[in-house]
């Protein structure tokens, strides 16, 4: 090949990355949305990256990925400034990922002597590289990250291949690599997944490399692989160590909980399998295996390629091209064209994820491999490595088709054709149309000119206070949506500026997310109170109201914007500022506004969690710049001073009133298995361990644990159909299991029995118990009628009644909120006066009379009737008591509730009636309620009885055809009366619900069931507050004694603060969510002196708070302090060895080249 | 001529059938064996447990590994064959026979593995047999 040749090539590759500028519609277009992340202030966006600590997200958070993005948004700020405009910058950047891997895929192909005689393997393999349906895939969501890696895969071939060919040096290889990984590293942090593609792909083809080199030079080729790669790693190491620092330490510190949010390493796996779903080899064979191309209608254009014959052809001609290259490569050419096939089919393994044949092995790796969980769509972090592959195998097997007509000109036309034919092939790239995600959304959008002037805006405000959205977000999606088209989980604001403009939205954390929620509430409500105090302690100055908010999108619904903006209208304290077009600013016009640092008035303090502060603050209606502490463990308030501002919430005995759900353990292994006495060794070192510790509760837990195992077993091999045992081993493991668990069983109501002689507290684990038994009488219920023998059909009786009788004769034994009784236990810090509060009744229609008039109450079995007197509407003084240090139970009696469905008997099994079905709708319904269901049947035998409760949001089950339905049960068919008994939550959003009764009559006939005493109630249960009254309490009258404080912001993770006049302990407290790592100190020249970690509190149920004395100053009145998120000197200490890494390296690089060169020179 | 032509193409073809024939006869304990291995292996894999691994696209794997052995086909025959199969699951895709296409692609793969795998074996060893001539 030729100079010229090469570069008419490189032209064609930079001319075929121009076909970005066709996805375009117009010039005020820009892709964003979606997963796309691409700022709409590049440069405002890339100075946040620098630091580990944003205000950009929620009430400000932690973001120890941040610096690892520098470089990848470095790109969009350079093409930005060089373009002038956020539009030509994106473009750009766009031009820029697409022609990247064309070129590094035709360098490295063009480094291989031995194809070189192959005028247009370079071109072909690059442009196939470019434009294939993965890549399609990628950049509907532009995704910048991947790219990245995909571009820099070919580079690393080609150093490391002429590294191990001893074409090019160790050191020089290890920098090259180094560097490259560097400046394309996949974004860093998050993004290190991605590399998954890289490491199988690298690794494979170094050990393939190494294996070969070891046939000539022995071990030496293994010390070389070696060294390259230990070279590479630590260079790797030393110029990441920048993010490195800061991201690891945020890991450790919270990757197992972050898997287990995710449901562990096991949790990830229905995940995995719906990537994997259509990635059957034969798809990847197919070079396909998208999850979203398959059962969507909607899709852009995968129906095409799935239903039209030719292209389905056209889809193996891919593989049929790449693997006919082993059967077509000559001596020399081997070496590649055989490793590739290989790369494919063991990258095919990964990419196809759960999917069998091989799914069982990645199932694996994620259980048992720690952090291979991170691989979570292994589809989209190991495609790459398929394509690579592919890329390079079709256009040698071209060429090499190509090549045997022996005429130039034939050749040349071929080589075009099949160019040609693979741009037609990826048609979506010239019409864009891949952009369309879920019509009408896509991430192709126009976005409004006044977005950017608020963003302006927003940008020019000097002070920290926050602006909140409206309308909210739907609440389950938690999506910002507009009407022109766009759609993210990413809210538009944190694109647009640095300024913190919050919602609802996922970046919330869970505390955060109660406020921000009650906040709205309130504000919908019009309860100006709770409104004013919420808007104060989360420091929100100002509304955004987006009235081109999608809020009518029929998967995604929320709010409509008018209906906010009359709310918000009505409010005069909520004044129109500015008008963006559609968006409109309102700014707050409260007294009650904090400062992003505060020393409170006064300090309320709380026993109970975030969601009781918002009762507190509505009992208290309203507060004067006060602060509030927020503590779940009674001691912690034993001693808080003089203040008479304490509060206890009572705790609801079992929360809520529903059961716990059990889940059966998955069974792998029966007790006729080869395989089973492991089973059995592992339990009895389990048995063995727990009873060590001689605690009933323990080996109760034990006993429920083992008895669930072996009821899992029965179940299991009865209802699915065992087609391999006979009868006779069914009925030998069913003995064998139902001995254990009846063993179990006894030994669980041997152990209620001592406890209880005992006299100790029994509650919790009769609960407990009551919740597995009704488990157990459920399976035992279902799998009754499989039974394939008396004696089988007898031992599920038996047990059965077992567990009826157990249930019965403890039920009064059991101390638990119900029906008509709402049971409390209530921590008392100190002993004084109370007050005690119970919340009024804002639901009419639900009771028969006025619940709490008068309140009945228990209190440590004192029985009590009081008038009470109603406060603020929403609480109603009950009584004062004087009550003791320690734990006290209090019962809230509620009068008979209303049954909220009209008809209460049914009767199925009329003469000539096979099937029918009766519907009874819940009056009065409301999807934030809990109900309790209940009713009595009388069946006769064999016939089949169903029951669901309907909601008109439950959705098709596409398994089993119908409905899936939150209760469904079957009736039980035993000829005695039955009673069912079940809670009911609804779905968020469900506007109608009915209780549905199906009913068909077996072949025999004549079968009845008789339905009687249906009765559908809501429930409610009351807060219980507690307020202290202390005689010897004062208001503690410190406005004249507070101190003064100036804040200075100097960036997002370091403020300085001026204090003066602090004669006297107080509190300061910071309006940014908290964080152990934030840290405060007292400055004294050059010196300063922390504050102890334990006086780092929570305050307002989110905030920073810390408790400073006199003695913290020395005695000093005026001082500076300083707050700090600590691991942003991770970033500079990372900064500094990255920094001097850098310059080791080019120094030493520098110095081998000069003496290199004096060494020739010599020469 | 046509005759000739004729008599000459019923020769080959009678060629042909006593080739396979003599196949056949020369290689009687190998399809007695992978009868053996295929009776076997399928009573195994009705075991309860064993047929958690021993399922049939294993079986099949297996088979064509030991006709690999006993054969001695070559990697190039097997490439050959899954680009025959890669045909025939895009005829079984074609007229929307999905589950089968399914299968087929899991041979293929099976097939592929031991084929690739042969071929750089061979290689590695073609490798050093010419690196140890060139050394003598």
């Amino acid at each position: 090949m030729t100079k010229r040749q090469v570069v008419t090539d490189l032209i064609i590759i930079f001319l075929l990355g121009l076909v970005v500028l066709l996805w375009y519609p117009g010039k005020d277009f820009l892709v964003v949305g979606h997963d796309v992340g691409y700022p709409l202030n590049p440069l405002n966006f890339f100075k946040d990256l620098f630091f580990v600590w944003t205000q950009n997200i929620g009430l400000g958070t932690e973001r120890a990925t941040g610096p690892s993005a520098i470089l990848i948004h470095s790109i969009e700020v350079i093409f930005s400034w060089l373009s002038g405009s956020i539009y030509w910058g994106q473009r750009l950047v766009f031009i820029f990922w697409f022609i990247l891997p064309g070129f590094f895929m035709y360098a490295w192909v063009y480094s291989i002597p031995t194809f070189k005689k192959y005028r247009f393997m370079p071109l072909i393999a690059s442009i196939f590289y470019m434009f294939n349906h993965f890549q399609i895939q990628g950049w509907g969501v532009a995704w910048r990250t991947r790219f990245s890696v995909y571009a820099v895969l070919p580079l690393t071939f080609l150093i490391m291949e002429q590294c191990l060919d001893k074409k090019r040096g160790i050191l020089q290889s290890g920098f090259l690599l180094a560097i490259s990984l560097f400046f394309l590293n996949a974004g860093g942090g998050f993004g290190l997944p991605l590399f998954g593609s890289l490491i199988i792909s690298s690794g494979l083809f170094c050990i393939y490399l190494t294996l070969l080199e070891w046939q000539k030079s022995g071990i030496g080729a293994l010390k070389r692989s070696l060294y390259l790669v230990s070279l590479t790693l630590f260079l790797l190491i030393i110029f990441n160590f920048y993010w490195i620092l800061p991201f690891f330490h945020y890991t450790f510190a919270n990757y197992s909980q972050k898997l287990a949010s995710a449901g562990g390493g096991s949790g990830v796996l229905p995940w995995i399998e719906v990537i994997s779903k259509d990635t059957s080899f034969i798809n990847l064979f197919r070079l396909q295996g998208f999850s979203s191309w398959y059962d969507n209608l909607k899709h852009p254009y995968s129906n095409l390629f799935l239903n039209d014959p030719i292209l389905i052809f056209s889809s193996f001609f891919w593989s049929l091209l790449a693997f006919a290259g082993i059967l077509l490569a000559r001596e020399k050419e081997r070496k590649q064209v055989f490793f590739f096939p290989f790369l494919i089919l063991v990258a095919m393994v990964f990419a196809a994820g759960s999917h069998p044949p091989s799914g069982i092995l990645y199932e694996a790796f994620v259980k048992y491999i720690p952090f291979f969980a991170v691989f979570r769509t292994p589809f989209y972090k190991f495609g790459s490595a398929v394509w690579f592959a592919y890329a390079f195998l079709i256009s040698f097997t071209a060429n090499k088709l190509f090549e045997k007509f022996n005429r130039r000109w034939i050749y040349n036309i071929l080589s075009g054709i099949f160019i040609i034919f693979i741009l037609l092939y990826s048609y979506p790239f010239f019409t864009g149309s891949f952009f369309n995600w879920n019509l009408p959304l896509t991430t192709m959008v126009k976005i409004p000119d006044y977005v950017f002037n608020f963003g302006k805006w927003a940008d020019s405000l000097k002070s920290d206070e926050r602006i909140l959205m409206l309308p909210p977000l739907n609440a389950n999606w938690g999506a910002d949506t507009y009407n022109w088209n766009y759609w993210s989980l990413s809210t538009l604001p944190t694109l647009l500026t640095r300024k913190s403009v919050i919602t609802n939205s996922n970046g919330l954390g869970k505390r955060e997310k109660i406020l921000i929620n009650a906040l709205y509430d309130s504000l919908w409500q019009k309860n100006e109170s709770i409104s004013k105090e919420l808007i104060s302690i989360l420091n929100i100055k100002y509304f955004l109201l987006r009235k081109d908010f999608f809020y009518n999108l029929d998967w995604c619904p929320s709010a409509s914007p008018t209906g906010w903006q009359t709310q918000v209208g009505d409010l005069n304290w909520i004044k129109p500022e500015h008008e963006f077009g559609e968006w409109i600013v309102y700014r707050l016009e409260i007294n009650e506004l904090l400062t992003h640092f505060y020393i409170p008035k006064e300090f309320t303090y709380i026993q109970g969690d975030t969601s009781a502060l918002v009762d507190i603050i509505s009992l208290k209606n309203g507060g004067d710049e006060g602060g509030f502490y927020l503590t779940n463990e009674a001691a912690s308030l034993g001693n808080v001073g003089n203040s008479e501002l304490v509060f206890v919430i009572g705790q609801l005995e079992k929360c809520l009133l529903e059961e716990r759900i059990i889940k059966l353990p998955e069974i792998r292994f029966f007790p006729d298995s080869l395989f089973y006495p492991l089973v059995e060794w592992k339990e009895r070192r389990w048995e063995k361990k727990i009873r060590s510790f001689n605690d009933p509760d323990q080996t109760i837990n034990l006993d429920l644990g083992l008895a669930t195992k072996r009821l899992a077993e029965v179940e299991k091999l009865l209802l699915e159909e065992d087609e391999k045992r006979d009868g006779e081993t069914i009925a030998w493991i069913v003995k064998k299991s139902m001995q254990d668990y009846q063993t179990r069983f006894e030994e669980i109501s041997y152990l209620v029995g001592e406890i209880m002689k005992d006299g100790r507290d029994i509650n919790n684990v009769l609960l407990l118990i009551g919740d597995y038994f009704r488990k157990y009488e459920d399976v035992f219920n279902e799998v009754r009628g499989k039974s394939i023998n008396i004696d089988m059909r007898i031992r599920f009786e038996n047990a059965i009644w077992g567990l009826e009788d157990f249930l019965d004769r403890n039920k009064s034994q059991k101390c638990t909120s119900e029906d008509r009784v709402r049971k409390y236990t209530i921590n008392i810090p100190r002993g004084a006066e109370y007050e005690l509060f119970v919340e009024n009744e804002r639901f009419t229609n639900y009771y028969l009379q006025d619940p709490l008039s008068p309140i009945v109450f228990k209190l440590d079995g004192e029985l009590a009737t009081k008038s009470g007197e109603v406060q603020n509407n929403d609480w109603i003084l009950a009584d004062k008591i004087e009550l003791n240090q320690g734990e006290h139970h209090l019962a809230v009696i509620l009068p008979e509730v209303k049954n909220l469905v009209e008809k209460e008997d049914l009767y199925f099994g009329q003469e000539g009636e096979k099937r029918k079905m009766i519907s009874l709708p819940i009056n009065n319904f409301d999807d934030t309620g809990l109900y309790k269901i209940s009713f009595s049947y009388k069946p006769s035998d064999e016939y089949k009885a169903k029951f669901v409760v309907s909601q008109d949001t439950d959705k098709k089950n596409e398994e089993l055809g119908g409905y899936k339905h939150s209760l469904d049960a079957v009736l039980s068919d035993r000829l005695l009366p039955e009673v069912y008994e079940a809670y009911f939550r609804p779905d968020s959003g469900a506007k109608q619900a009915a209780l549905e009764f199906t009913f068909e009559v077996s072949k025999r006939g004549g079968d009845t069931l008789e339905v009687k005493n249906i009765k559908v109630e809501r429930i409610w249960t009351p807060t219980i507050i507690l307020k202290i009254v202390n005689a010897e309490a004062k208001k503690v009258q410190v406005a004249q004694k507070i101190p003064q404080i100036v804040y200075r912001r100097i960036n997002p993770t370091k403020y300085e603060v001026e204090v003066k006049e602090a004669k006297e302990p107080y509190t300061l407290v910071f309006l940014e969510s908290f964080h152990p790592a934030w840290e405060a100190k007292i400055v004294d020249g050059f010196s300063s002196k922390p504050i102890p970690e334990a006086r780092h509190i929570m305050a307002n149920g989110y905030a920073n708070s810390w408790s400073i004395l006199p003695a913290d100053s020395g005695g000093q009145e005026n001082y500076k302090m300083t707050i700090e998120y600590w691991p942003q000197k991770l970033l500079y200490m990372g900064i500094i060895i990255s920094g001097l890494g850098f310059i080791g390296c080019f120094g030493c690089g520098s110095w081998f080249l000069i003496r290199r060169r004096k060494q020739r020179r010599k020469m | 001529m046509r005759k000739l032509v004729f008599n000459q193409k019923k020769k080959t073809k009678e060629e042909n059938v006593k080739k396979l024939e003599k196949f056949f006869v020369c290689h009687q304990s190998q399809f007695l064996f992978l009868l053996i291995s295929f009776v076997s292996l399928t009573f195994l894999s009705e075991l309860s447990y064993l047929n958690l691994f021993l399922v049939r696209s294993f079986i099949f794997f297996l088979l064509w590994l030991f006709s690999i052995f006993l054969f001695k086909l070559s990697g190039r025959f097997s490439v050959k064959l899954a680009l025959f199969l890669l045909c025939l699951g895009s005829l079984l895709s074609i007229i929307k026979r999905e589950k089968l296409a399914e299968g087929m692609g899991n041979l293929i793969y099976e097939i592929l593995l031991i084929g690739v795998i042969q071929e750089i074996a061979g290689y590695f060893k073609e490798v050093r047999g010419r690196h140890k001539k060139l050394l003598r």
